[in-house]
């Protein structure tokens, strides 16, 4: 039997890189104006600059393929920690590129889960 | 430097690192050459494709092991590993794209703090393509910072022997070293119009002896 946690994670991955491959502007949806995310070392803060962000990515598509999910319940009553592995493929690119991110998603006051703080690093040497 | 499953050489090998922003065209100019291409080998911890060059020279052969990423440099800064042992570079811009050349002075200040003073060539790409929006004449960065400069067209083959050349004579301390015969590359896939090129190469010239413009490294307009 699933967590809840574990449920909720994995929905909302599966989510995030729906939207990440295919409508990358949709993102903008899951954060909020005090969201955090470090971007291979680089941070941004808030939904506006996270989001141009990922539009200004010199890629027009790719494809997350994801290979785990670890969930854990937050210290904030109904906020989730998620840590994914995989590997992204960009059509210009002849080897698909590793990378490891973390998402903490945190209630609103309506109670939709928004991302609080994301980290996204590649994984290579 | 070889990677750990790669062939090593009885003649002189040198790591030839290659920066610039993502889709200047660095996989497609390291591909022309056709025996690298044969002979490449793929790292999947590093994330890097080593392409081994052979050039033929009056002095005998010379091999460049050159580093291409694959595509990391599109989510930011490449990490140190990929320029360590360094030994010398190729800075990549596409001359029909105005950021990539704005970005020169990022991708050679992250390659200097790794790997101080090697030689390095600006390649201007693309010079091809017909619309270009960085002018030859525009291109200063290379005078403040010494490096050379080369306008390149890597689908036709133009001036892709030049940057291995100057960077051969910078390894072997010697301006006398010239290729006494062409690496195999592969068969042109554009045709450049070389009278429109010649004037550029007169500018490129001309801007040469031009007192260099007054403005940081970083601003370009």
């Amino acid at each position: 039997m699933e967590e809840e946690g574990d449920i909720i994670g994995k929905a909302f991955v599966e989510h995030y890189y729906q939207l990440f491959d295919n409508e990358r502007a949709s993102l903008s949806s899951l954060y909020q104006p005090d969201s955090m995310l470090t971007f291979e070392g680089q941070q941004i803060l808030g939904v506006h600059d996270i989001s141009s962000k990922l539009q200004q990515l010199p890629f027009e598509r790719c494809r997350h393929v994801v290979s785990t999910i670890d969930t854990q319940p937050s210290s904030v009553h109904g906020s989730i920690l998620i840590f994914v592995s995989g590997s992204i493929e960009i059509p210009e690119e002849e080897h698909p590129l590793r990378f490891s991110q973390m998402f903490h998603l945190v209630p609103s006051p309506e109670g939709n889960l928004f991302v609080q703080n994301d980290i996204f690093r590649l994984n290579y040497g | 430097m070889a990677l750990p499953n790669q062939a090593t050489v009885d003649y002189p090998s040198f790591k030839l690192v290659i920066v610039g922003d993502g889709g200047t065209g660095k996989t497609t100019f390291v591909k022309r050459h056709l025996t690298g291409e044969f002979e490449k080998k793929y790292e999947p911890t590093i994330g890097v494709e080593v392409h081994p060059l052979d050039f033929f020279t009056n002095y005998g052969k010379i091999r460049f092991y050159c580093w291409d990423t694959a595509g990391q440099e599109k989510f930011g800064g490449l990490r140190d590993g990929y320029y360590i042992h360094g030994q010398c570079a190729i800075i990549m811009f596409d001359v029909t794209a105005r950021l990539t050349y704005k970005n020169v002075p990022t991708w050679h200040r992250d390659l200097c703090r790794v790997c101080e003073n090697i030689p390095i060539v600006l390649c201007g790409n693309k010079v091809d393509v017909k619309n270009r929006q960085v002018k030859a004449k525009q291109v200063t960065f290379h005078r403040k910072k010494n490096l050379q400069y080369y306008e390149i067209s890597a689908k036709s083959n133009y001036n892709f022997e030049k940057p291995f050349l100057y960077l051969a004579r910078k390894l072997a301390g010697n301006p006398e070293l010239h290729f006494v015969e062409s690496p195999a590359l592969a068969p042109p896939e554009v045709q450049i119009d070389l009278a429109v090129q010649e004037q550029h190469e007169r500018e490129l010239a001309q801007a040469a002896v031009q007192p260099l413009p007054d403005e940081d490294d970083d601003a370009f307009d």
